[in-house]
């Protein structure tokens, strides 16, 4: 008896929900915003969330992760170069944050000494991380000295992801021309297949390449330093990968430095649609959000290009 | 009610229940992992991928829709494996699996990237010398021997079945042929060791008919890759035995990483491709009457004939003369069963691969009671001691039995009279032909192919161990001990029930040869890579081979009966002669080679091998052979780097030495010669001189220079490679007569009296050039695959000089080859025909009989009589030889199709000859029914009675156009089959030799009587003819 009553009551509700939501999700389109996309960058867009709600209780805002109905995002993040041309007519993008990516690997792999002292430049990286044109051309025995000479195994992310191809892009090549062994997941499990491995050799953003709090790099992780004025040796001005901050600091006083992967953090979203609460978490973000970056391991773009996209922000119709 | 369960205590036990299974599947619960494989140049879904997580049996492939789902308890991270023919294996490592993984594989290239060279392995970049391999493809056809899988698959190399004899006959020239009395096959290297694949080796001599292919005993699933070389960079480090060509087979190793076992099995039927028309007993009967016209002896026929009625009916058989009569073909030839059943065992660690195989063969010929069994089985093991040091053994064993269809048995099916029954009214066989018939005796060839044992059994075992060891890092010293034993027995028996045996009183005979041959090489390798840019390869070594030989043959005639055939030769009480031989040589060799490249663009390779060979003269006995190769990767330079649809562009230049050893071993020595005398009425045997010796016997040395290029486009989606070459052979071994005054003559009683003795001498010359050109290219990648490969090549051979000043050899008399300095090799000496001898009108010809109706010739000198002076060279000018193969893949289904022609070229077909001779004493083609009579003035086939003149007119266009190969596939799915264990399960049907097109009138264009000789190439008389066979099978991979 009981449980028929129950029956007809959901029964009920549910006939009804499809008119109560509606109503909402009209009124929802122009007034919400949910973000989802590059699984790293979630720390961060978790804080400025945090943070934006303390100054507006009401907001709605949130981030939707996998597993989630992704459906109802409206604003992807996407942390890789974007290609203008692609970019749909009635997308719009903003540059809210910027990161780095390090060559790093298993504090035990004898790479780690061989570099300390001369790290790497551009052309060692390619020998590290590129597929030679004729990999597949290799004899056995050219692979065995290949191997002989330099022991240690890239990780790679085995689908397309940002942190992939933002890196393979810094050398003029795509992430299919990484060659590693590939790792399904995201790049928490990429760090780890390197934390496991004493040959293990590959890249990871700051954020996850140091302890947030300690600000020094995980447990079992070398980072592999970058010869930036290749002059063969490691310079007291270019040891700058024993502090996160001190990483960050450099990266934002020399914005045109090239021999580090950068790349910036995009947010992208539909500019036809009316949404005044996007309007204001971003211009937020451009403003006061910045100075929670460096936290998480993000840093900053010029000032000259925040500000720039902060004026133009009003290409949402309000 | 005895103890009740509470309610209570069931609740208790439920959850118990509930708890403990669910704590249960909780440490169990299986993770499900989905995914999908595409490729990822096309973006197009893959089915059919072997996707399987390392370390376990976890694995299943790929559906239509290129998607997969595994289940397993294996715990995170685990590493999946995928793994598709065609592109390249793809490894990750699995943290998470709640979002389906997409994989994009990437094709390989459709050519072999990595080749094995002489003494080692090298990258397709890297090589400076031509060497083609056979691709994946079409290794895997259902064929019996391993030269066939060269058909059609590499430029340059002909590939001709001489035979249809099962388990004989497969002729391979590369690059055409350099020599006239030394062979002509190239090396066959196997598994680094260099066998001798002289027919002379498997023949102990006793049986006759078409000889059985030493490489008949591998079979062909055992085999990885086969590599060709076929320039002098290539093969001049095979020095002495590299100036035909190299070719090296790769057994099948295990693999790292998982266990296959496989079990491949086909059956098939075959037929012979074509009968030859010939006349029925009542057309034969009146060719008897018309042949007596036209040598004028119609008076005599009648007498003839009644006689040999009578005795026919006397031996309780009667003659057909108006009917049908006997399709001798028709009796002999059969559908022939062909049945193979192959194991193989792959399996291997990381740091042991261990592979096994057997294989049973059971292949019968067209012609009834011929065929060949084999029984074989490998071991390839290879394991690594320790990061230095590396073991390896391959053992390859086989017990195969041939029986050989006698020799002239063809000949017999063509020409016994079709008048003449198979069987008396008794039921036994009629035994020979009564009719008039030249030397030999046309006997009933039925009974021969029934009755008469004609068998070749070898037992072979070729093994090799090898011991590799990194002495520095960049420096392995290599140590390979190696046997190739070989046991031929021979068996033949000639009972009383056939016409040959009971004019001996039967006749047994038995024969073995015993080789083994030995091989040691040492070896040193150093690699590098100085300062990013300079690549060096350095390889030195010595090596040191010996072989040695022992034959006997007995034999014995005069049994009583038949039951016993061969095995009690004692009893025989006519002993025949008892023969031994004995046979040994050695070869020891200094061999080296530089590889250096500049920035992979710029790449040089310097050999030197030298030979030292017991064979040659002791003047003569080191040989030294040296060769060069550049090449230059023109896609690596800068201005070439950002073409994007040029992936390979290579230009080589090579040139070197090489030679040929391949003489028999004592050439060099003075001999002596038995010889039997009869001083009054004692026999005595003792020795003379037979040739003097030559000191200064030496190689046959071939200077080759070779251009060429290798392009590749699209990512190496098309592929084509062209050479063009040049060889000179000099220092040809021929035999030169020693002048009279010598005293030395060669006393043979079948011979003219006082023919002089020869001595080997190097001193001619011959000239081969030709180009080369292939193509392959993966047309359709995808969902739906095609793939082409398409090879062409021509070769010009021209003999330069015979010595001192010979202009013209004929070989034999009997037959037309020539050897004529400024004439291709086996160009054809021969009388030219000119219509018919008409009555009242010239008559030109050589016979005796000059009536008309006979075969009129050109009087080439203009002396009014046609004697050998009259007859005219024709050359043999060289085909052009295609193959063109297409492999069609789409779902589960593969389909190849593989053409083979070869345009130009002649054939001369004595089988013809034969069958024209019009005598009436042996049967006649069919097209003698147009031949000339007395009352048909109009003809087109004028007879030849009584005997066969070499002419033109049996010198016919051997081209032909075959579909060679037709083969259809199909894969079940992998949902089905595994579902009981299976990785793949493929059915497949296959059509061999299906259609030929050609104008040639004979069996078939691609045989010669000759086998191996190719200068004596071209002359088709009694070959065993091909057969077109259609085959089923299945493989099963667990």
């Amino acid at each position: 008896m009981n449980l028929s009553k129950t029956i007809t009551a959901i029964a009920f509700l549910t006939a009804l929900s499809p008119a109560v939501f509606s109503q909402n999700t009209e009124k929802a389109k122009s007034d919400y915003v949910y973000l989802t996309g590059t699984r790293f960058t979630y720390p961060l867009i978790e804080k400025w969330i945090a943070e934006y709600k303390k100054e507006n209780p009401s907001a709605r805002i949130g981030l939707l992760k996998k597993g989630e109905v992704t459906d109802s995002a409206n604003v992807f993040i996407v942390s890789h170069k974007l290609d203008d041309a692609k970019q749909k007519e009635t997308d719009a993008y903003v540059q809210v944050a910027e990161y780095a990516l390090l060559p790093i690997a298993n504090e035990a792999n004898p790479i780690v000494k061989k570099t300390a002292k001369t790290g790497i430049d551009g052309a060692k990286f390619k020998e590290l991380f590129i597929k030679g044109k004729d990999d597949e051309l290799l004899t056995q025995e050219e692979k065995t000295q290949r191997q002989a000479k330099n022991p240690s195994l890239v990780y790679t992310r085995a689908t397309a992801s940002c942190a992939s191809i933002s890196f393979a892009d810094h050398f003029g090549y795509v992430w299919e021309d990484i060659n590693g062994k590939g790792v399904s997941g995201d790049d928490k499990n990429l760090l780890q297949a390197v934390q496991k491995d004493t040959n293990g050799l590959s890249y990871n953003n700051l954020g996850y390449i140091y302890d947030l709090k300690t600000r020094l790099p995980v447990k079992g992780i070398a980072i592999i330093p970058i010869d930036l004025n290749q002059n063969g040796k490691l310079d007291p001005q270019e040891q700058i990968y024993g502090n996160l901050d001190q990483v960050i600091g450099y990266l934002e006083n020399n914005p045109d430095e090239k021999g580090i992967p950068t790349a910036y953090v995009n947010l992208i979203f539909n500019k036809s649609q009316p949404n005044a609460a996007l309007q204001s978490f971003l211009s937020w973000v451009l403003t006061k959000g910045q100075k929670y970056n460096h936290e998480v391991g993000f840093f900053n773009a010029p000032p000259k290009a925040l500000a720039k996209q902060l004026k133009s922000l009003p290409i949402i119709p309000n | 009610m005895p103890y009740p369960i509470l309610k209570f205590q069931k609740k208790i036990i439920s959850l118990l229940l509930f708890t403990g299974g669910s704590l249960f599947s909780y440490g169990q619960t299986p993770l499900i992992l989905k995914g999908r494989v595409m490729a990822e140049l096309s973006r197009e879904p893959l089915p059919g991928v072997i996707v399987h997580i390392n370390g376990t049996k976890v694995g299943t492939t790929t559906d239509t829709a290129g998607r997969f789902e595994l289940q397993t308890t294996q715990p995170i991270p685990f590493t999946l494996f995928i793994d598709f023919i065609g592109f390249q294996t793809k490894e990750i490592d699995v943290y998470e699996a709640s979002e389906p993984l997409e994989i994009m594989l990437q094709t390989t290239n459709s050519l072999k990237q990595v080749v094995v060279v002489g003494y080692g392995e090298q990258s397709r970049k890297d090589i400076t010398g031509s060497i083609s391999s056979v691709p994946a493809e079409l290794k895997s056809q259902p064929v019996s021997s391993v030269e066939r899988l060269l058909e059609g698959s590499t430029a340059g190399v002909a590939v001709t079945q001489t035979s249809g004899q099962p388990g004989a006959g497969v002729s391979v020239q590369i690059r055409g042929n350099n020599s006239i009395t030394a062979g002509s096959d190239p090396l066959y290297v196997i598994d680094g060791f260099p066998i001798n694949n002289d027919y002379g080796v498997n023949d102990a001599g006793v049986i006759g008919g078409p000889k059985i292919d030493p490489l008949s005993t591998i079979p062909t699933s055992d085999i990885e890759s086969i590599d060709v070389l076929k320039d002098a960079s290539a093969t001049a480090i095979y020095g002495s035995r590299g100036a035909n060509g190299v070719v090296i087979i790769t057994t099948k190793k295990g693999s790292r990483d998982q266990s296959l076992v496989t079990y491949d099995e086909y059956t098939g039927v075959s037929e012979v491709t074509k009968e030859i028309p010939l006349l029925n007993a009542g057309e034969w009967w009146q060719l008897r009457k018309d042949a007596a016209i036209n040598s004028g002896t119609s008076g005599a026929l009648e007498g003839k004939n009644a006689s040999i009625l009578a005795t026919a009916k006397n031996q309780g058989y009667a003659i057909d003369t108006s009917g049908q009569g006997t399709d001798w073909q028709k009796a002999a030839f059969r559908s022939a069963i062909t049945q193979n059943h192959n194991l193989s065992i792959l399996s291997g660690t990381d740091k042991t691969r261990l592979a096994i195989a057997f294989n049973y063969l059971n292949q019968d010929g067209v012609l009834i009671n011929t065929g060949f069994v084999r029984y074989a089985g490998r071991v390839n093991v290879e394991h690594k001691y320790s990061r230095k040091f590396k073991v390896s053994a391959n053992i390859n064993g086989s017990i195969s039995s041939a029986n050989v269809a006698p020799a002239n048995v063809v000949s017999n099916l063509l020409l016994t009279p079709p008048g003449l029954p198979i069987y008396k009214s008794d039921g036994t066989f009629v035994l020979q032909s009564p009719f008039e018939s030249a030397n030999p005796a046309v006997v009933n060839p039925i009974n021969t192919l029934t009755n008469e044992i004609n068998q070749s059994k070898t037992n072979r075992l070729l093994g090799n161990t090898a011991l590799e060891y990194a002495i520095l890092d960049h420096l392995t010293a290599k140590v390979l001990f190696g046997a190739d034993i070989l046991d031929n027995k021979q068996n033949q028996y000639l009972p009383l029930t056939t016409a040959e045996g009971l004019a001996l009183g039967g006749y047994g005979a038995v024969g073995s040869q015993f080789t083994i041959n030995w091989l040691n090489e040492n070896t040193l390798s150093y690699s590098r890579i100085l300062n990013g840019v300079h690549s060096l390869n350095v390889l030195a070594g010595f090596s040191a081979q010996h072989s040695a030989t022992e034959g006997e043959i007995t034999s014995a005639a005069g049994f009583p009966n038949d039951l016993l055939t061969y095995n009690n030769l004692g009893v025989g009480v006519t002993p025949r002669p008892v023969t031994t031989s004995s046979d040994e040589w050695a070869l020891a060799s200094w061999l080296g080679r530089i590889n250096y490249g500049f920035k992979e663009k710029y790449l040089v390779t310097l050999t030197l091998r030298a030979d030292g060979s017991s064979k040659f003269g002791p003047d003569n006995k080191w040989g030294y052979f040296p060769s060069t190769g550049l090449a230059w990767n023109a896609n690596q330079e800068h201005f070439l780097r950002d073409v994007k649809w040029l992936s390979n562009l290579k230009v080589r230049a090579s040139v070197g030495n090489t030679g040929n050893q391949s003489i028999p071993s004592y050439s060099s020595l003075a001999q002596l010669a038995s010889y039997r005398y009869n001083f009054s009425n004692t026999t005595v045997s003792g020795y003379a001189p037979l040739t003097v010796s030559n000191p200064n016997l030496g190689w046959e040395k071939t200077t080759q220079t070779d251009f060429g290029t290798d392009l590749g486009l699209f990512k190496n989606r098309i592929n084509l490679t062209a050479d063009l070459y040049y060889k000179l052979t000099t220092n040809l071994l021929l035999s030169e007569p020693v002048s009279g005054t010598s005293g030395l003559s060669y006393y043979d009683p079948n011979a003219n009296p006082g023919q002089l003795s020869t001595v080997y001498q190097n001193i001619g010359a011959v000239e081969n050039k030709g180009y080369e050109a292939g193509v392959v290219s993966q047309n359709l990648i995808g969902r739906l695959k095609w793939n082409t490969i398409f090879i062409l090549s021509q070769n010009f051979s021209k003999i330069l000089s015979l010595g001192n000043g010979i202009n013209q050899t004929v070989p034999d008399a009997n037959e037309p080859s020539v050897l004529q300095v400024g004439a291709p090799l086996g160009s054809f000496l021969v009388y030219e025909t000119n219509g018919l001898i008409k009555a009242g009108g010239p008559a030109l010809t050589p016979q005796q009989d000059k009536n008309p109706g006979g075969q009129n010739y050109v009087d080439v000198d203009g002396d009014g009589k046609i004697t050998s002076n009259d007859r005219v060279l024709i050359k043999n000018n060289p085909p052009v030889v295609l193959g063109l193969t297409n492999t069609v893949q789409f779902g589960g289904f593969d389909l190849t199709i593989f053409f083979q022609a070869s345009i130009g070229g002649k054939l001369y077909n004595a089988n013809r000859a034969a069958l024209e001779l019009g005598t009436g004493y042996t049967n006649a083609s069919a097209d003698f029914l147009k031949a000339w009579t007395g009352t048909n003035a109009d003809v087109k086939a004028p007879y030849q009675d009584p005997a066969i003149v070499v002419s033109d007119r049996f010198i016919e266009d051997a081209s032909y156009l075959r579909l060679k190969n037709i083969t259809i596939g199909y894969t079940l799915p992998s949902r089905l089959t595994e579902k009981v264990k299976i990785k793949k399960l493929r059915l497949y049907v296959s059509a061999q030799n299906a259609f030929t097109w050609t104008r040639y009138t004979g069996y078939d264009p691609e045989v010669s009587l000759n086998g191996q000789s190719l200068i004596e190439k071209g002359y088709d008389q009694g070959v065993y003819p091909n057969s077109r066979t259609i085959l089923g099978g299945i493989t099963v991979t667990f």
